[in-house]
């Protein structure tokens, strides 16, 4: 007889009969034989589950670096002063630099074209005068568009301003936390004592929640907690500054924003080699590129989503191939029903559609229960180990899909060889 | 002639053996006629209702079955001539156990396009016809061997066939269920159907109408 599988006509599914046949047969056969199902269908739970939580991972930490990169602006440069050691500096042998300077900004805006502004600050190791319980602020000090560049908003009052700076303005600027703790004493026209000098607070920051995390180990710090101060407001001297870091920078960090994000690499290599000129050639500054650090976690997320999903696929391989053992029971164990439905009249199409949809029902039924159970191991995760977990319709659909290509790959061998099976020996087989 | 058969033959081989089951054979089957065929055990008989039910494709020859030459379709188009032209009927009786026994006799209706309440009505009149009115909602396990031959006769007739093939429907029977079986079939002929019954007792082939004998492959 001719083989010819015929899918084309797909007249299987305008039959309300057959298709409630192939139902009823399907869950049928499975209850028939509990054990082997659940067995079958716990290697797909398994291997859904698994995928799931590795997407749903693997999404948490994309989502997270993006955040804190986001933070840092993805078109922001950071250059910090390195203190180099005694063997780094013998070896430089009359060479000289001073660390980062405030120059240093003029050179990198003059040098750069793709610089549109430029901060720098420089970390201040005063502190209030009079302490306040359960504060210990870390005060910076400034030029006027540090909040320009890190999106810093005031609830009331203003930042710093360049005026601040030309005038040597005794004024702060405090950050959300720090005026709370502070109370009354901490509102805008007050003054506060920061080391031998009273400060005006001229603003106050929002609330810029949640913007250290542990993993953050750059630049960010919590800013709910800084006191800004105008950078030319601050004496070098008055902080003892140089004795105590055993370095003569300036400014602890330079912060420069390139007009666009094309612009960034070129831009990082134009301000490294203008650096690098100022200072001597002596290697006392490094920098620290968003996007650079961005390309290199993806980097890193693909290799760990490549081999965790990877093992996740395997578990779903084996699972499918579970199915296909059942299947394959399945079709030996009903080889008279097989023959008798090729002899009354049904097609190859009829007894694949019907074997192809009992290893659907499994895969499915198991990618579903698959994906609660998974979504539930993603919030144990979270919740345990503290990551951050993002369940997006990629965690959820690319495995439930995975499941049910598994079914139907599996699937059609079994239900291939079914339907090829010949009517009369079929009937006349024992089992 | 609604069945037209012409110079068939049939091989099995078995390793280096060949069996030649079928040879040269012809036969004509006009609307109507209940026909039966005898023979030795390994004659053929079996064989030959395969080949004429759809089942079996012959080595060589023609078949044509009304309108269609059966031997030149797709094998989706074989499955619909088993599926409307053709009731078969089995020495033993291959009914699904699982299933009522109406769930059997609506099992051809799922394959050919009927709709579910058609099938239904016409499900029930074949059982009625065969007198299993009160067993519908049996499980075959639960019948006698007579009423379980009569359950596969009704799941042939229900589909309204061009040609019954019954193949030994007497074999497993005692002899007075035999006798009911049997004027059923008489019955059905009465009614205009057209049956092709095998059989190698004498007393059986005899409730037909012309009786055929299969030696050496062809019919003497
Ligand atoms: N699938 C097969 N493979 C090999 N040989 C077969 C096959 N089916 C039947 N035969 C052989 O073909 C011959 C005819 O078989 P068939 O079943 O048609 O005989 P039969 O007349 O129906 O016999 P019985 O009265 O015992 O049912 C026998 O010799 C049998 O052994
Ligand atoms: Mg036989």
């Amino acid at each position: 007889m001719q083989s010819e599988i015929c899918f084309s006509k797909m007249a299987l599914f305008n039959k309300h009969s057959y298709l409630s046949d192939t139902v009823r047969t399907a869950i049928a056969a499975l209850l028939l034989h509990r054990l082997r199902t659940v067995l079958s269908l716990l290697g797909i739970i398994f291997g859904v589950m698994a995928v799931l939580s590795i997407i749903a991972i693997g999404e948490g930490a994309k989502q997270e670096t993006l955040r804190q990169i986001d933070r840092m602006g993805i078109t922001n440069i950071f250059i910090k002063p390195v203190s180099l050691s005694r063997d780094q500096q013998a070896r430089l042998s009359g060479l000289h630099s001073d660390g980062l300077q405030l120059k240093d900004m003029t050179r990198i805006l003059k040098g750069c074209k793709f610089a549109l502004q430029i901060t720098g600050s420089r970390d201040i190791l005063l502190n209030l005068a009079e302490p306040v319980s359960g504060v210990s602020p870390k005060i910076l000090a400034c030029t006027g568009n540090y909040n320009s560049i890190l999106q810093l908003k005031t609830m009331t009052g203003r930042f710093i301003n360049d005026q601040d700076n030309i005038q040597s303005n005794l004024v702060c600027v405090l950050g959300n936390e720090i005026a709370k703790k502070i109370g009354s004493a901490g509102k805008v026209g007050r003054r506060i004592r920061i080391g031998e000098k009273l400060w005006k607070i001229v603003g106050i920051l929002k609330d810029h929640n949640s913007f250290s995390t542990e993993s953050n180990k750059l630049s960010m710090q919590d800013v709910n907690e800084m006191i800004f101060l105008p950078i030319n407001s601050v004496d070098l001297e008055e902080e003892d500054i140089v004795n105590l870091l055993d370095t003569r920078s300036e400014l602890s960090e330079i912060i420069v924003e390139i007009d666009k994000k094309d612009n960034v690499r070129s831009a990082a290599q134009i301000i490294d080699r203008i650096l690098e000129k100022s200072h001597n050639s002596v290697e006392d500054f490094h920098m620290i590129v968003p996007l650079e650090l961005l390309a290199k976690s993806m980097k890193i997320q693909r290799v760990f989503n490549l081999v965790f999903g990877a093992v996740g696929a395997l578990s779903l391989i084996i699972g499918g191939i579970g199915i296909m053992n059942i299947m394959l029971a399945g079709v030996s164990e009903r080889t008279r029903e097989i023959g008798l439905r090729l002899a009354v009249g049904a097609t190859e199409t009829h007894i694949i559609g019907q074997f192809i949809f009992e290893a659907l029902l499994i895969t499915i039924s198991g990618g579903i229960l698959g994906v609660f159970f998974g979504i539930g191991t993603a919030g144990l995760i979270a919740s345990l180990a503290g990551w951050p977990v993002s369940i997006t319709a990629k965690a959820i659909f690319l495995p439930l899909f995975f499941s049910i290509g598994t079914g139907l790959f599996f699937g059609i061998f079994p239900a291939i060889k079914a339907a090829r099976l010949d009517p009369i020996k079929a009937l006349s087989t024992y089992t | 002639m609604l069945v037209d058969v012409k110079n068939l033959r049939h091989t099995y081989t078995q390793g280096v053996t060949t069996i030649n089951v079928l040879n040269s054979l012809n036969l004509e089957v006009a609307p109507g006629e209940f026909i039966s065929i005898m023979g030795a055990s390994g004659s053929g008989k079996s064989t030959l209702l395969h080949i004429l039910g759809c089942l079996t494709k012959p080595r060589e020859g023609t078949y044509r079955l009304g309108e269609t030459d059966v031997f030149s379709v797709t094998s989706n188009e074989l499955a619909s001539i088993r599926a409307q032209q053709i009731g078969f009927v089995f020495q033993m009786f291959h009914l699904l156990p699982a299933m009522s026994v109406l769930e059997n006799v609506k099992l051809p209706f799922l394959y050919n396009n009927t709709p579910a309440k058609t099938a239904h009505e016409r499900a029930l009149e074949a059982l009625q016809q065969v007198g299993l009115s009160s067993r519908t909602h049996h499980k075959p396990m639960e019948l006698s061997g007579g009423e379980m031959q009569r359950a596969a006769i009704a799941r042939a007739l229900a589909v309204n066939p061009e040609l019954i093939l019954a193949d030994e429907p007497t074999g497993n029977l005692d002899s007075k269920t035999s006798l009911e079986i049997l004027t059923l079939f008489q019955k059905l002929h009465t009614n205009g159907r057209t049956i092709i019954m095998v059989t190698h007792d004498k007393d059986v082939a005899h409730h037909a109408e012309r009786n055929l004998f299969l030696q050496d492959g062809t019919f003497q």
